[in-house]
């Protein structure tokens, strides 16, 4: 089968790979019908994820048709329509019981920081992911939601990682309503997640990166407020928009490639003397009022960062961290995809055959022709727009 | 559930701004539709304990060898599931077993795994450049040789 593959940093290849086959019994295999480009794709992509191995398939965000099931696969039949939360989780641990899927203990050996994730290196335990035309997928019965008939392929492609991380950082914000919400970075997760913060009662809503086609996007989408941080000094002016003290919550939503500190990037990408920059955390930090919320979605790499934490202290602020259990969002995205309240597809600027993978990634990398999202069709079946 | 807030106006906004925004809020008309905690699905995020759907746990372990170490947790039982992609091979993969010996709390441990990364892509990129440079190479050398 085609699937994307691991080169070394910066070069990813389309090449020909042995099919997955059924390795456990509650496994099932799936044709890949959408498979998303992330943007925490490119943090492998850069080499900036450890133990990220040549040959290794890229992608935690597909939906698929279910083609072969394990003997103790339940609750799919093959030639099920569904879309796979992007970690692995058992159903059945301490805390999946508890809800947070995103830290089953059931599939990755490598590290205890995480479970396991389709295509997210070997030290997310190692999984092929879906930028292919099958994947492997353990414990299908849990893990996999059907598709509902009036949903299209790629209104529930950004369900499996993107809308359901944005949806959770807004919840990390502890949104009572009336709040102002600051959010880092216009990528699909800081989309989602200035959707998301309208849908709990946010009173404002601002969103901020460096790339101005992205802000254009989130004003034109989503009707929130924009600053570009290249123009202005941020925390300054977050400051003087709310009343001298900093807003009510702000979502990280940018991780650990953010822009905004030439030493950051510096020490933490290029020397790799700390796991990527910080900045966006510090930026959060500084424009946060004091006693408010920082949500932090975007994704860091170990072992750690320069990180003001005196400040955040002295601010009296908390901080609420974890990747998305995406599993339990998936019904409530799925009603707000159904009610008509939003189309995640918008968010695909660029839609691409499974051969043309590596431009993709370039595109996205770079942010070149106004790429916001990158979408994968393996197979060419998904309902295109 | 608390009254819907006073929501300020896109003029407010203009007018509190330390600077002139870009453009004025637009809500959009379904506005507030999970402001009710109780239709937030990770709220409370721990939850009292209930097995998923379809959940047979514990799961049998999985046969085959993994492609993915355990980290230096002594005590820490082998997870019954595991990826088996890419298993490793050569020098990197010595510097990653190296690096699994240790626990994810050492930065060492990290900083060796990104060792054997680099390893790995320079060995690749090795292997792929050598068979033609280095014939060009020594091709090169004897025609200079040859023309001296």
């Amino acid at each position: 089968m085609k699937a994307l593959t691991y080169d070394g940093p910066y070069r990813v290849k389309v090449r020909n790979k042995p099919e997955p086959r059924i390795e456990h019994p509650q496994d099932g295999i799936v044709r890949v019908t959408a498979a998303a480009i992330c943007g925490s794709d490119l943090h492998l992509l850069h080499g900036l994820i450890p133990d990220t191995r040549i040959g290794f398939t890229f992608g935690h965000e597909f939906t698929g048709v279910v083609e072969e099931l394990g003997p103790e696969a339940q609750g799919v039949r093959k030639g099920d329509r569904v879309m796979l939360p992007f970690q692995i989780f058992c159903g059945g641990c301490y805390f999946c019981t508890r809800g947070l899927t995103s830290c089953c203990e059931s599939t990755n050996p490598a590290t205890d920081a995480g479970t396991g994730i389709y295509g997210y290196s070997h030290t997310m335990g190692g999984y092929d992911g879906g930028q292919a035309e099958y994947v492997r997928v353990p414990f299908i019965g849990v893990d996999a939601e059907k598709i509902p008939d009036d949903v299209e392929d790629l209104d529930a492609l950004p369900i499996t990682d993107a809308f359901a991380t944005g949806y959770q950082a807004a919840e990390m914000c502890e949104l009572k309503g009336g709040e102002t919400v600051l959010v880092l970075g216009c990528g699909p997760v800081g989309l989602f997640s200035m959707w998301s913060a309208w849908a709990m009662g946010a009173e404002r809503v601002i969103a901020v990166d460096h790339v101005d086609y992205r802000l254009e996007f989130a004003r034109n989408w989503l009707g929130v407020e924009t600053l570009n941080f290249r123009d202005i000094d941020l925390v300054t002016t977050i400051k003087g928009m709310t009343d001298d003290r900093g807003a009510d919550a702000t979502v990280d939503a940018v991780g650990l490639e953010a822009a905004g500190s030439p030493v950051h990037r510096a020490l933490g990408i290029y020397l790799k003397l700390e796991a990527g920059s910080p900045q966006a955390l510090n930026f959060a930090i500084h424009a946060t009022r004091k006693g408010g919320t920082i949500s932090v979605i975007g994704a860091y790499g170990p072992p750690y960062n320069g990180v003001d934490i005196g400040t955040y202290m002295n601010k009296a602020q908390r901080m609420n961290t974890g990747q998305a259990s995406v599993k339990r969002y998936m019904p409530r995205l799925l009603e707000h995809v159904q009610a008509g309240r939003i189309r995640p597809q918008q968010v695909f600027t660029h839609r691409l055959p499974l051969d043309r993978a590596p431009e993709g990634y370039r595109m996205f990398a770079q942010k070149r022709d106004g790429c916001v999202k990158v979408a994968l069709l393996p197979d060419g079946s998904a309902t295109l727009h | 559930m608390d009254p819907t807030p006073r929501v300020i106006t896109p003029d407010e906004v203009q007018r509190k701004s330390g600077y002139q925004s870009v453009g004025p809020p637009k809500r959009p008309p379904w506005w507030g539709i999970d402001r009710d905690p109780a239709r937030r699905p990770g709220v409370p995020r721990m939850r009292q304990p209930q097995p998923w759907p379809n959940t047979r746990f514990p799961p049998e372990r999985q046969p085959g060898t993994p492609a993915v170490f355990k980290h230096g947790r002594p005590n820490k039982p082998f997870p019954p599931v595991f990826g088996t992609s890419c298993p490793p091979r050569g020098l990197s993969g010595a510097i990653r077993s190296v690096a699994y010996g240790l626990p994810d709390h050492y930065p060492t441990h990290w900083l060796l795994l990104l060792l054997g990364d680099r390893i790995e892509s320079w060995g690749t990129r090795a292997r792929r450049i050598l068979p033609v440079a280095l014939p060009v190479a020594i091709l090169g050398f004897l025609v200079r040789r040859a023309l001296a």
